[in-house]
């Protein structure tokens, strides 16, 4: 169970962090061309 | 009696919404055959019409004189300017034909690019025809290919449980317990599981949603965010859009870690060819010899490494749509769907044999602790090795 809960934390952590530094790089998410794309199909 | 009442009702409900959906359905379809009916058989009255009348629906002489002498070309036939001919007298000035281009728009169709003052450059293509075969192929092959994969992975699934159940300890528990995976191993399969079950879900939603979740919740549930309150599912689909970008960085950290930890045992070894020939023990009685990892557990890792790593790869791709070509985009979330579906039967097979399919299974991902007749039934080889019965040093994994 600690080791779900840790994979859980550890799985927001890492997609805030790459949230951040794509942010960081200038990058939103509704530049992401496919699947925003994919979305309005 | 309560109860009954209250599913009696909802099968009611169900059943009154499913037969609504479908007279709609019937209702639609005979609208459009009456309109097509009508318009048929309007057009067969016309050429009727005209055919009975002999020339008196011809067209007036003057007409002609605006037919073109080549494809591509209107010039009156008698040959003088357009905009003075014989029949342009009672035609506005402005209103005289145009110049078609065939030779222009043949090259826009084949792909030439424009030039473009926007830091965009791809917006000097004005059409990209390969991007009509891509949303063919996604819309039509793509969507039906998961469809009957998805269904028929189910499918079988159950056919299996129906035939083996499920899958018993020879001799009942010990209840003695033996370390399976660590802390260590048992996080980067959560990790990468739980990344998996949101990307696989969410991505699903992003190929099925408007056919399946609209069809469910309804088109206002389904609608877009910012027009109603009641765009409940557009708000999942929002934030699992979102999701889907992000964590799919944790999912490629997941694997990285897998490939660690367990590449050494996921090689090939001696007892893997009587695995494969004994169906794994689970059609047959008898239970084949395996280590750590048995041949089907090493073919879920690497399906995992190699597919997810194909996933993964096309998914960066695609979150950075400036480095690469339009059609590199097509082929990259081409094969990121088809091989993403690919992976989901995969591991809602592994879900099912972890779980469900096999008694004792979940708990060497649960508490990292699995049962002695567990583990010799179905890894017995690797049985030996962590008690030094192999004849060499015990290679960890102690007996409780």
């Amino acid at each position: 169970m600690k080791a779900f809960l840790a994979g859980c934390v550890a799985a927001v952590a890492i997609a805030v962090v790459a949230a951040l530094v794509l942010g960081g790089l200038g990058m939103s998410s509704e530049e992401v061309f496919t699947i925003a794309q994919s979305v309005r199909l | 009696m309560e109860i009954r009442m209250r599913l009696t009702g909802m099968c009611g409900g169900i059943c009154r919404g499913i037969c609504a959906r479908l007279a709609g359905a019937a209702l639609i379809g005979l609208a459009f055959l009456l309109v097509g009916g009508v318009a048929d058989v309007g057009l067969g009255w016309t050429n009727q019409a005209a055919a009975q009348s002999g020339g008196s629906v011809r067209p007036p002489a003057s007409a002609n004189k605006w037919a073109p002498s080549k494809p591509g070309k209107i010039v009156p036939q008698g040959g003088g300017d357009v905009q003075k001919g014989a029949g342009a007298g009672n035609l506005p000035k402005t209103a005289g034909p145009q110049q078609s281009q065939p030779r222009m728009w043949r090259d826009i169709r084949r792909g030439i690019q424009g030039k473009v003052s926007i830091p965009n450059q791809k917006a000097g293509y004005l059409i990209q025809s390969q991007g009509q075969m891509w949303r063919e192929l996604r819309n039509t092959k793509v969507f039906k290919f998961g469809a009957w994969l998805l269904a028929g992975t189910v499918a079988v699934l159950l056919l299996f449980f129906i035939y083996r159940r499920r899958i018993p300890i020879d001799g009942g528990e010990s209840g003695r317990t033996m370390e399976r995976f660590n802390n260590l191993e048992r996080f980067a399969h959560w990790l990468t599981a739980v990344t998996f079950i949101i990307l696989g879900l969410s991505g699903l939603n992003l190929l099925y949603g408007k056919s399946v979740m609209a069809w469910l919740v309804g088109n206002e549930a389904f609608a877009a965010p910012n027009s109603s309150a009641k765009a409940a599912w557009a708000v999942v689909t929002e934030v699992g859009k979102i999701a889907h970008n992000y964590l799919g960085f944790a999912f490629i950290v997941g694997i990285v870690l897998m490939v660690v930890i367990w590449l050494r045992q996921n090689l090939p070894d001696k007892y893997d060819i009587p695995w494969l020939l004994k169906g794994g023990g689970l059609i047959t009685k008898g239970h084949p010899a395996a280590r750590k990892f048995n041949f089907g557990q090493k073919m879920i890792f690497w399906s995992v490494v190699i597919v997810g790593g194909i996933i993964s790869y096309t998914g960066v791709m695609l979150l950075f749509p400036e480095s690469k070509s339009l059609i590199d985009m097509q082929s990259n979330q081409y094969w990121h769907a088809v091989l993403s579906l690919v992976m989901i039967a995969v591991i809602i097979a592994h879900i099912y044999i972890g779980s469900l399919g096999m008694k004792g299974a979940f708990q060497a991902m649960g508490s990292g602790q699995v049962d002695e007749n567990w583990a010799k039934q179905h890894h017995s080889a690797w049985v030996d090795e962590v008690t030094g019965k192999d004849g060499k040093a015990p290679a960890g994994g102690a007996a409780e």
